[in-house]
């Protein structure tokens, strides 16, 4: 079976350095980007299995590149995880709820956090059911 | 000479009054405005001669919105109420009840007196009632105004007593606190962008250490790990920091909303316990659970109140030694549940107590070196429970241990209406105006619901109807006297469970205990002991004071013995009536508290039952609920407008009661 494809997208090379880094040891191919721009052309050439998406960034932020990539039919199916320094409050649990965000993580974050949040949303997008985000589990 | 040092003293008075930055307002007794100070002149775009001396509330000089017209008419006509504080006076038109000609048609002017009784049945004069001048309370708010320029102004209401405790009036300071509000707002921003921006390098630190310690970079010696991991504490110990730093700038600014909903304590515990298990196991500890089999809902946020758990629970396995003991202790104390969390570790020192819940303070020993924390952990706690409205403290002896406690409100108590909310209402009785204002105040500053009686036969029949929790009396007063009240009170069933407090310069206690008082002050009041006495008084009778009794009156025996069962569940004491004739004379010689009516009975039915009991005056105020399997005749509306509501078979029982609650609170 090929590698699962994904797109990790952060202002900050750091952090896209070590996603990368701790993704590839589990098995996935990893790319980089590092600005909304950046990232929609990078989803159009590679079609990717699954986005990590930074909220804050410069110029676009991840909420209008989420937007992009729905109006794209192209890119629309992509399932997105947020991956955001916000801390995690009940009230924006439900701004996440935008379509196709399918789950998120808090920046700092664990990597057992991290690859069992990834291995979920990948599984579960095999069924192509691109419903909303599932915030029970 | 004296006259002229008088008067001088006089203008120098007012110069100080007048040169105070704050705004000041001061009314005389009766709501004139005697006195408005130039920076309030300022602050509220108003020249002090077009209300000296004038009948002008705070609210309209706030430039407050009046209720509508339609509440009003709702007011006057389903209330019955003649003699309102009508909150539609403006600067031209003052009060209703000063002068008749704002009331509408055929409603007379009435005394204060009369006022006060009749508006506290009124939700709108509840509502009115901070901003109006009575009743007398001091008291703090905010208003927010737009004109001239949009400010936010703080109020200090303060009563005016001299020497002698004579009320004289009130005299407001109005304190502007639009620049602080914008500093906190501006701190808010603050604190919340740059808990953001810490998290970033943060993630890059941690996420970097734990791939060297997971091995991805190469073996590592013991000592290199070592190291790290002290890196990996310390960077996991600062993001708990920030986290709590967030969370409590969160929750003070009231940007985080409480979802408040009727919780059960007892699950709550029982999940946080779970959660510390296996490291109670690991220190091997002992844990002693109490909680009641019954134990009232609270009305909390979960998850808030779960947050607070955690972190007591946390404190109290963290910092009590191996194989010590921890404990949670749950009880239902008067309309408040108190949680207690308790442990046998070092104890707190007296000094530490006070400052415990306070930001970043931090206990200095070696044991909270070692153990981090940000120092916030507590002082979230308190904030997240003084939002629930409910307490938090601590108890604690050196090498004992200590005792955790906060308490929440349950939630019958706060649910029902707002009357409740405002607490025990108590009957003052006292002939000198002075006096019983005086001991208004107190009360009402300690959250009471206070209603007057200024003499003996006026304290009968408001006792009667009333049913206040808690009557204070006074003995000299003309025509009936106190003990002879006291008496009466106590003779009559209706009355004799209410608890009686003498108030007196008389000091015949002996007479006073032989009667049935509860307790016997001496007067001049004092304050203190007095607020004791009630709230001890109280305590003991329990919160909800006595019981209220419903008759139930249906020829259907089955629907009959259904709501009794019912009610009685819900603490009413229930009287039983199966046709017209029965229930009269069941209402003659019991007078419940309120009349489940059916209509369709043989011998009498419901509509001459209502006949009979509108047109005795003993009998007429008894609320009367009609309950029918059939469209009621159109030509008896005029009857069934006598009842306070209606409820059709087949009902549900959670209807009828909440149904029957709110007409009682009402009353």
């Amino acid at each position: 079976m090929d590698k699962k494809k994904i797109l990790t997208v952060d202002d900050d090379f750091n952090i896209t350095r070590l996603l990368k880094f701790k993704l590839n040891k589990e098995g996935f191919d990893v790319f980089e980007a590092h600005n909304g721009e950046e990232a929609l052309k990078t989803a159009t050439s590679l079609k990717p299995d699954l986005i990590l998406l930074d909220i804050m960034m410069p110029k676009m932020t991840g909420w209008e590149v989420n937007k992009k990539l729905r109006e794209d039919s192209k890119l629309k199916n992509i399932p997105v995880i947020m991956v955001t320094a916000v801390s995690q409050l009940n009230e924006q649990l439900k701004s996440l709820k935008a379509e196709g965000v399918r789950d998120y993580i808090t920046k700092p974050f664990n990597f057992s956090e991290l690859i069992n949040t990834v291995n979920r949303v990948l599984s579960q997008t095999k069924d192509n059911s691109l419903s909303s985000l599932n915030l029970d589990s | 000479m004296k006259l002229k040092n008088d008067l001088l003293r006089r203008k120098e008075f007012y110069a100080v009054l007048s040169s105070i930055a704050d705004g000041v307002v001061v009314t005389d007794q009766k709501g004139r405005v005697v006195h408005l100070s130039p920076s309030a002149e300022k602050m509220l775009d108003i020249k002090a001669d077009e209300v000296l001396e004038k009948y002008v509330s705070i609210s309209t000089l706030l430039r407050g919105i009046p209720p509508t017209n339609k509440n009003l008419v709702f007011c006057w006509k389903e209330k019955g109420c003649k003699q309102i504080d009508c909150p539609m006076y403006s600067l031209n038109n003052p009060r209703c009840w000063t002068i008749t000609d704002t009331c509408p048609d055929g409603i007379k002017q009435g005394t204060f007196k009369e006022k006060i009784r009749r508006c506290q049945i009124c939700k709108i004069f509840a509502k009115n009632s901070k901003i109006l001048e009575e009743p007398a309370v001091t008291l703090v708010e905010e208003i927010v105004l737009d004109q001239p320029q949009k400010k936010i102004i703080k109020i200090k209401t303060n009563p005016v007593i001299d020497e002698d405790g004579n009320f004289l009036g009130f005299v407001r300071t109005l304190h502007d606190i639009t620049l602080e509000r914008e500093m906190s707002a501006m701190k808010d921003e603050f604190v919340s962008t740059v808990s953001h921006d810490f998290r970033i390098p943060l993630t890059s630190i941690k996420g970097y250490v734990d791939l060297i310690l997971d091995g991805e970079a190469g073996e590592l010696n013991d000592m290199q790990k070592e190291f790290l991991t002290i890196v990996k504490q310390n960077g996991e110990r600062l993001i708990t920091m920030i986290n709590d730093f967030l969370d409590i700038s969160r929750i003070e600014s009231g940007k985080i909303k409480f979802e408040i909903k009727p919780e059960d304590l007892k699950s709550m515990a029982q999940e946080v316990i779970n959660t510390f298990q296996h490291l109670i196991n690991e220190k091997e500890m002992e844990l002693e659970i109490k909680i009641p089999d019954v134990l009232p809902k609270v009305l909390i946020d979960r998850n808030r109140v779960i947050q607070v758990l955690n972190n007591l629970v946390s404190n109290a396995v963290k910092y009590t030694p191996q194989k010590g003991k921890i404990g949670i202790d749950i009880k239902n104390e008067g309309g408040y549940v108190v949680v207690s969390i308790l442990d046998n570790g070092a104890g707190i020192s007296v000094k530490d107590q006070k400052k415990l819940f306070t930001k970043f303070y931090r206990v200095d020993s070696s044991l909270t070196q070692e153990t981090g924390g940000s120092g916030l952990g507590l002082s979230i706690c308190k904030t997240i429970i003084e939002r629930h409205d409910g307490k938090i403290w601590v108890e604690s002896e050196a090498e004992e241990g200590s005792v955790f406690s906060f308490s929440l409100p349950v939630a019958e108590k706060i649910g029902k209406s707002e009357l409740i909310k405002q607490g025990m209402r108590i009957l003052v009785v006292d002939d000198e105006p002075d006096i019983s204002r005086l001991i208004q105040l107190y009360l009402e500053k300690e959250g009471y619901y206070v209603i007057k009686a200024f003499d003996g036969e006026e304290a009968l029949k408001m006792a009667k109807k009333e049913r206040p929790n808690l009557i204070t009396l006074d003995i000299m007063m003309g025509k009936i006297d106190g003990f002879e009240v006291l008496k009466k009170l106590k003779e009559d069933t209706h009355t004799a469970s209410i608890p009686v407090i003498v108030l007196s310069v008389i000091l015949d206690e002996k007479r006073g205990y032989q009667l049935g008082a509860a307790d016997y002050l001496p007067k001049s009041v004092n304050k203190g002991k007095l607020i004791e006495s009630i709230s001890r008084i109280i305590r003991k009778t329990g919160q909800s004071g006595e019981k209220k009794s419903v008759l139930i009156v249906d020829d259907d025996k089955d629907i009959v013995n259904f709501i009794e069962i019912n009610l009685k569940k819900a603490d009413f004491n229930v009287l039983k009536a199966h046709d017209g004739i029965e229930a009269l004379k069941s209402i003659r010689k019991e007078m419940p508290d309120l009349v489940l009516l059916d209509i369709r009975m043989p011998k009498m039915n419901g509509y001459e039952v209502m006949e009979v009991l509108k047109n005795d005056k003993k009998l007429r105020d008894i609320p009367i609920i009609i309950m029918t399997a059939y469209d009621l005749d159109r030509e008896k509306t005029e009857v069934l407008n006598l009842a306070v509501d209606k409820v059709s078979k087949p009902f549900s029982m959670k209807m009828l009661t909440s149904k029957i609650n709110e007409t009682l609170i009402q009353r």
